[in-house]
């Protein structure tokens, strides 16, 4: 079953043409890395995704259904479907840790005090950390922030989680950690994941499959074993220097 | 100069409507509420206090030399609390309140939109606007009222200090002079303007929050512009309330 679908999508930023025809398409339960330099617009293609930002032009269909320029409250049930990882956490900096990961659960469901509390810590136990309730977000360390962010987007069981940047300004060791993260996700729970990254280890890690976005467009999508026979000279040299690195 | 003038306008046009749709249209979360309304209004107590209570006394002190020329200074309680009760209570407490408050939200929701806050709650189904206008600027709308109140309490005490004080006019005459100057009517002039300044430092703090571009240097510039637009609309809107007032009960 088709998840998510492109087709030729175009954004514009002023005289910046960042997407200039995307096309692709996302099968349930697999791990996609979309790889590409900074600011070739892979945050902007997972943020289109569930309509923080609209394409110019094109078309985004999800489970079939198009998304494209839907007004903001119509996004709101394919928000509580698809979980958004951010680059920098995103917690919320006025709430502890057991808040931040309540606060989905107390927006869309009708779960008590006592259920609310248990899945906080189901969720944290999940991705390795524990008696962190009442921390807040300066209080936590690059990973755990990360972690906590983690935890908060499985909380409400999403069936998509969008990765952005995961592993970006965490140590080798902690990225390593998140990338366990992320296959163990996909396992466990049979998430579909998405994964915008320019970090090769999360990319040989994760992946099922990989986009490659130069100029753009997507030069490349297909396996990784596909992506290894170096159909692409810039994807060749993101490889290997991924290999030697 | 008139394009970035007339772009606010359209935006803060835009964040009220929303603001107004999601108010009545949307269940209230009292709690969020009381929070803004201790954060807006308690908070903001000793500013308030502070500066009506030197007001009172600077307006008693410059009062009584300038009716003493007229042997006019029984007059001074009345100069002292009209001033206060129409006007400089009102003016003075929404342009003090609307700079500590306006820009503690404007930096508190600038500060969320570059760290992606703000981007987080829409991707958990959730209306910003909703969740972070609405309490903010209500608590504005409440809260300067009774700031003003306290602020009108406040300064005419300062005016009845420096009169026994300084001018040795009796406690007594000072407050029966008070008394008789101020009608009903007064009150409702000075504070019923404070809850549309409550409602236009909140919704401008709001909108340049929410709208902050790149990183702290957008929201120092954002938090400045709160400061510098929520005053001007204040002063403006003062005028034209007051000329409103008049039009209507001819007083």
């Amino acid at each position: 079953m088709t998840i998510m679908e492109f087709c030729d999508v175009h954004k514009r930023f002023g005289d910046n043409h960042v997407l200039r025809g995307i096309n692709f398409q996302i099968e349930k339960g697999e791990t996609v890395t979309i790889l590409g330099g900074s600011g070739s617009g892979k945050s902007v293609i997972l943020k289109s995704m569930i309509g923080l930002l609209q394409p110019d032009s094109g078309t985004i269909l999800y489970k079939g259904k198009n998304i494209t320029n839907l007004k903001e409250k119509a996004y709101f049930p394919i928000r509580k479907e698809v979980s958004y990882l951010f680059q920098g956490g995103a917690l919320f900096d006025s709430f502890n840790v057991f808040e931040n990961l309540a606060f989905p659960l107390r927006q869309h469901s009708k779960a008590d005090e006592a259920e609310i509390r248990q899945r906080v810590h189901v969720s944290l136990e999940r991705v390795g950390l524990k008696e962190v309730d009442h921390l807040f977000p300066p209080d936590l360390s690059g990973g755990m922030m990360k972690r906590v962010a983690l935890a908060r987007a499985i909380i409400n069981n999403p069936e998509v989680i969008l990765y952005d940047e995961p592993t970006t300004g965490l140590d080798p060791l902690t990225s390593q950690t998140i990338n366990q993260l992320i296959v163990k996700m996909q396992k466990e729970l049979e998430i579909t994941s998405i994964v915008v990254t320019h970090d090769m280890s999360t990319v040989f890690h994760v992946a099922d499959k990989l986009a490659f976005l130069q100029d753009g467009e997507i030069a490349f999508f297909g396996s990784m074993e596909e992506a290894q026979a170096c159909p692409n000279a810039t994807l060749c040299a993101y490889l290997k220097g991924g290999f030697h690195g | 100069m008139a394009f970035p003038i007339l772009r606010f306008l359209g935006q803060t046009t835009q964040l009220t409507g929303s603001w107004f749709s999601a108010l009545l249209f949307k269940k209230p979360e009292l709690r969020e509420w009381i929070n803004q309304c201790y954060a807006v209004g308690v908070r903001s107590v000793s500013i308030a206090t502070i500066t009506s209570l030197f007001t009172g006394m600077v307006l008693a002190l410059q009062s009584a030399y300038a009716l003493a020329k007229f042997g006019s200074d029984m007059f001074i309680a009345d100069l002292v609390s009209l001033s206060i009760v129409r006007e400089l209570g009102p003016v003075l407490t929404a342009l003090l309140v609307g700079g500590r408050v306006g820009a503690g939200i404007t930096a508190e929701l600038g500060s969320m939109k570059i760290t992606q806050q703000i981007d987080a709650l829409r991707a958990m189904a959730t209306n910003p606007v909703y969740k972070l206008v609405v309490p903010r600027v209500v608590a504005c709308i409440l809260t300067l009222p009774l700031l003003t109140i306290l602020a009108d309490f406040v300064g005419i005490i300062g005016g009845l200090i420096l009169s026994s004080a300084e001018l040795h006019v009796n406690g007594y005459f000072y407050l029966s002079r008070v008394l008789s100057a101020l009608v009903p009517l007064d009150f409702v002039s000075g504070v019923g303007k404070t809850f549309f300044f409550g409602f236009l430092i909140g919704i401008i703090a709001c909108n340049n929050g929410m709208r902050v571009e790149g990183g702290a240097d957008g929201v120092g510039k954002a938090t400045t512009q709160t400061v510098v637009f929520a005053s001007i609309a204040i002063l403006i809107s003062n005028f034209f309330l007051t000329k409103i007032f008049y039009m209507v009960f001819g007083a």
